[in-house]
């Protein structure tokens, strides 16, 4: 995870093509991963801690942050503050922060300040729910931040409800990130079922291998892999969905779920190194969408839209710019060339010995 | 027990552990130098000269401040490492030290003889080491900072010893990984890395086959170690007055250090090529003239006795010494 980089947003809902070619980022261990509204595990305490913050101001496990006043000093901090102790980072540890973005259109979040009330939440590598504050970072919008400390797998959640037109959108988005850090206490709860628990009401599951235990390693998508994805809605599989994959370009593909809500996703190449190599990652949306008339008595709402979204983050492959066999033959050229070298030397010495 | 045989035991403990270390959750973490290869995916800790370079590329103002504890601290722990093993990590510990024993090993098992190079040749060669530690230092520096008012180098020239270091390609092929076994077409400098590293790669394999110890006369993790060859805490000693110069060492020497037959006058004789094999000190045959030392206590020394009792026994690696050392 690397600091100050966009790493996921909310999707917002509406029409996903629109605002697909200025979505967000997610940084090369980032699987991006819905959440159910209201976030599973989220403690008073932390609910205490929401809008409203400082940009940059940190929501540290749930311990509480200082909130933006008038009152604060150019340093950030209120008159009579204690200055907070020094967070003792791991080295190669790095917080997690994620900008939240803008949605498209059709949820009509045409501010920042509607994604202040995003309820936010991370699952730590000891299994502890915390919710995060979404805070407004200066000129880049708004963003969730975890100093991340422990070593080990960190699963975000976000989501927002937005009611417009009679449609009531539910909109809900994850992501995963990888960290160094301090060793976790160990728990009695197994990873599976507090992922589980932790698990968006409507969530794409990013059903790729788990990478290990060796957490300092940059864990990286490229083209040409195939992402394997699960749709769950209301914790159960969800079969025959669509699911939607869209490029940045706008290549788009859509592939149903299958009985177990499964579907693998082609992470095709998209970029093609016309001048010179560019190795950036390149952002692909994976999407669905599921609309169910309400039975809402008042008549106010008409429609349910339950939409989540995952970004992955993919780099272009290396075969793009490496080539193995080079390699190889270069190696056996080398081998044979000295190898005939030093025999013929040999065979000379032999000669003048004789 | 023959040191050769406990040497060969001792390099397979550490190939295995600073490989494959990690898989077992055996890991000395990367903040002290376990000389254990970055590119590794089961390693057990990282190698000195990866964090080395790392930390050089920093723009001063960092390594001078933020960085410079971290730095030092470092530094601090290679040298308590040189002052602690010194040489003996070349001989003994060295994963890629011990796959060129191997190679040894494989060409003595098909009957070809040993290269050697000639004198000449080889005190010219022994100063490859240093030039190459002097661009280790220098090319990383150039990526953080305008050295001498020089334009800053780019990323791609970011750890470039590990770039062409054969444990790169190498290594990693005992966790059946060949990602490494590459030519990067992506810049002008990557293409020469990695043409480089696949050349140093080849090179590496049939020269180990070819001739004892090939690479190490071009490591600068020696040129680093050999700081500590008149300091460390193990040594070599030499008694000159029961060395007859019968030029047994030199010729067992997989160094092909000669001075080691030639100086009488000198004590401490681990020179810079030196790696602590302890070879010389079995096939001397006279009593106490050669000797390792520990803290200046000798805990192994060449005897008439032991050198004929070896001798008597014979192995197969004797008959493959003996025919290289003719």
């Amino acid at each position: 995870m690397e600091p100050g980089r966009e790493m996921s947003r909310m999707r917002g809902g509406g029409d996903a093509q629109a605002d697909s070619p200025h979505a967000s980022h997610t940084s090369d261990p980032s699987r991006t991963r819905p959440q159910e509204t209201p976030p599973h595990g989220r403690s008073q305490a932390d609910s205490n801690a929401n809008a409203g913050h400082q940009p940059g101001n940190v929501q540290t496990h749930g311990k509480g942050t200082s909130s933006h006043s008038a009152e604060q000093t150019a340093d950030g901090k209120k008159p009579g503050e204690k200055k907070q102790p020094r967070v003792r980072r791991a080295a190669m540890s790095h917080p997690a922060h994620y900008l939240l973005k803008l949605g498209a259109p059709a949820a009509r979040i045409d501010s920042d300040d509607a994604l202040l009330d995003v309820r936010a939440s991370v699952l730590t590598p000891e299994l502890k729910v915390s919710a995060l504050s979404p805070a407004r970072q200066a000129g880049r919008g708004v963003s969730i931040r975890d100093e991340a400390l422990i070593q080990g797998r960190y699963d975000f959640a976000a989501s927002l409800v937005r009611t417009e037109d009679g449609v009531r959108y539910h909109l809900f988005t994850q992501t995963t990130m990888r960290n160094t850090g301090h060793k976790p206490k160990e728990t009695k709860t197994s990873p599976e079922n507090a992922r589980a628990a932790h698990r968006a009401f409507f969530a794409i599951e990013d059903r790729r291998p788990d990478s290990g235990h060796n957490f300092a390693r940059v864990q990286r998508t490229y083209t040409g892999d195939a992402l394997p994805v699960r749709i769950w809605f209301d914790k159960r599989p969800l079969p025959g969905v669509s699911v939607t994959l869209e490029t940045e370009s706008g290549w788009r593909r859509t592939i149903i779920t299958d009985e177990r809500g499964d579907a693998t996703l082609p992470l095709i190449k998209e970029k093609f190194h016309t001048s010179g190599v560019d190795k950036k990652p390149l952002r692909y949306f994976i999407m669905t969408e599921i609309r169910q008339p309400t039975a809402d008595a008042s008549g106010d709402i008409r429609e349910e839209v339950y939409r989540t979204s995952l970004v992955e983050q993919v780099y272009p492959s290396p075969l793009d710019w490496e080539s193995k066999s080079a390699g190889l033959y270069l190696v056996s050229l080398t081998i044979a060339a000295v190898g005939v070298a030093a025999a013929l030397r040999r065979r000379r010495r032999k000669r003048l010995c004789a | 027990m023959r040191v050769d045989r406990i040497r060969l035991a001792v390099q397979i403990f550490f190939f295995g552990f600073l490989l494959f270390g990690g898989w077992l959750g055996l890991t000395i973490g990367n903040g002290i130098p376990t000389m254990s290869c970055i590119y590794v995916e089961g390693r057990s800790g990282s190698c000195f000269l990866y964090p080395f370079q790392r930390f050089l590329s920093m723009p001063w103002t960092t390594l001078f401040s933020s960085a410079g504890v971290s730095f030092l601290i470092y530094l601090g722990t290679f040298f308590l490492w040189g002052l602690v093993f010194g040489k003996i990590f070349c001989g003994w510990i060295c994963p890629l030290g011990f796959l060129q024993d191997l190679l040894s090993r494989l060409r003595q098992w098909t009957g070809i003889k040993a290269t050697r190079f000639g004198f000449a040749a080889r005190d010219r060669l022994q100063w490859v080491k240093y030039a190459l530690l002097i661009l280790l230092i220098l090319l990383p520096m150039g990526i953080g900072n305008a050295v001498a008012g020089l334009p800053k180098l780019s990323s791609d020239w970011a750890v470039p010893f590990c770039q062409i270091c054969p444990g790169k390609p190498i290594l990693p092929l005992f966790e059946g990984d060949v990602s490494h076994w590459i030519v990067d077409f992506s810049s002008a400098t990557k293409l020469f890395f990695t043409v480089l590293s696949m050349i140093l790669a080849g090179l590496f394999l049939v020269g180990g086959f070819l001739r004892r110890r090939f690479l190490c006369y071009y490591c600068p993790m020696a040129a680093l170690l050999s700081v500590f060859d008149r300091i460390g805490l193990i040594n070599l000693v030499k008694k000159g007055d029961a060395c007859t110069r019968c030029g047994n060492c030199a010729r067992a020497c997989p160094m092909e250090i000669r001075e080691i037959a030639d100086l009488r006058d000198r004590r401490h004789i681990v020179t810079q090529d030196c790696m602590l094999c302890l070879r010389c000190i079995e096939v001397c045959p006279e009593n106490k003239a050669l000797s390792a030392t520990i803290l200046g206590r000798p805990v192994f020394s060449s005897s008439a006795a032991g050198f004929l009792k070896r001798h008597t026994k014979g192995s197969s690696h004797d008959k493959g010494s003996a025919q290289e050392e003719k």
